[in-house]
């Protein structure tokens, strides 16, 4: 199981991962389209209404190839071995997790909620639209969308090291300028298209 | 068969072979002789390198009998082949 949850990269080969990080991206796409959630960003997801199925494989399409590219050029600056296969399986397992997010939309309440959060002005601040048992529930959400972002940029940093051999600082601020530049370019990707 | 060391357990300096003896015959040899870049290597690496050659220098092949990714047996066999350069 530790082997599964925490070195799929060093113990798996790329075919088995390449084949299940398809299979559960495809899942993860359809869960996100039940539930309304959109990942749009490398780093993104948010909860947003009539969205169609096509958006989310586009979504996370951009989202894959943007991270993949990004990393290959700093995996390529750090070891001239670096396989775009490697990087690309990094890039499509380590957001496996991440889509479990979705389930936080059931019944679109998260995506109401966040709404009524941002229709709220501070002139009345009486008119706070949220009660108690909400307030938990977001600072649950948000303690587990935390652990969840952590966990992707673990597993993303983990495939990193073993795509690239990577030791010492340099990798790991490529490794960070790359998402960065990732984030930025899907995002904009995504802007365009839509 | 008792692990052969390569570090002084004093000062962690490498250590050389100072006396050989033959087992038939009981026959000993004393003198200072390095040992080879690849004994100097932790026993895990040995049997890495021999794996290795076994397998033909085939890395994927490697990988299916360890069980490992191939960028996981590359890097190893990266990390071995920069301790032995750096000897």
């Amino acid at each position: 199981m530790k082997k599964i949850l925490f070195q799929p990269f060093e113990n798996y080969s790329e075919k088995k991962l390449v084949l299940i990080g398809i299979l559960v991206t495809l899942l993860g796409s359809f869960i996100a389209y039940l539930f309304q959630a959109r990942f749009d960003g490398v780093l993104d997801v948010h909860f947003v209404e009539n969205l169609e199925l096509h958006h989310l494989f586009l979504d996370n399409s951009i989202n894959i190839i943007s991270l993949s590219l990004l990393l290959f050029i700093s995996g390529k600056i750090v070891n001239k071995k670096t396989r775009l296969i490697d990087v690309f399986n990094a890039s499509l397992i380590a957001r496996l997790p991440y889509y479990l997010i979705s389930f936080a939309n059931i019944n679109g309440y998260m995506g109401s909620l966040s709404q009524r959060l941002l229709n709220f002005t501070t002139e009345k601040p009486e008119l706070l639209p949220i009660e108690g048992t909400d307030l938990i529930i977001i600072l649950i959400f948000a303690f587990l969308s935390l652990i969840l972002l952590i966990y992707y940029l673990y597993l993303l940093y983990k495939g990193y090291q073993v795509a690239t051999n990577a030791k010492g600082a340099l990798p790991i601020i490529l490794f960070i300028v790359a998402i960065l530049f990732a984030e930025g370019i899907s995002k904009y990707i995504i802007y365009l298209i839509h | 068969m008792a692990q052969l060391p390569i570090k002084c357990p004093s000062c962690q300096n490498t250590l050389e072979v100072s006396e050989l003896s033959c087992a038939n015959c009981e026959t000993k040899i004393s003198g200072n002789y390095a040992l080879p870049a690849l004994m100097q290597l932790s026993i895990e690496d040995q049997e890495f390198i021999l794996e290795f050659v076994l397998t033909g220098g085939s890395l994927k092949k490697m990988a299916i009998k360890l069980g490992k990714s191939y960028p996981t047996v590359r890097n190893k066999l990266d990390d071995i082949i920069e301790q032995l350069n750096s000897k």
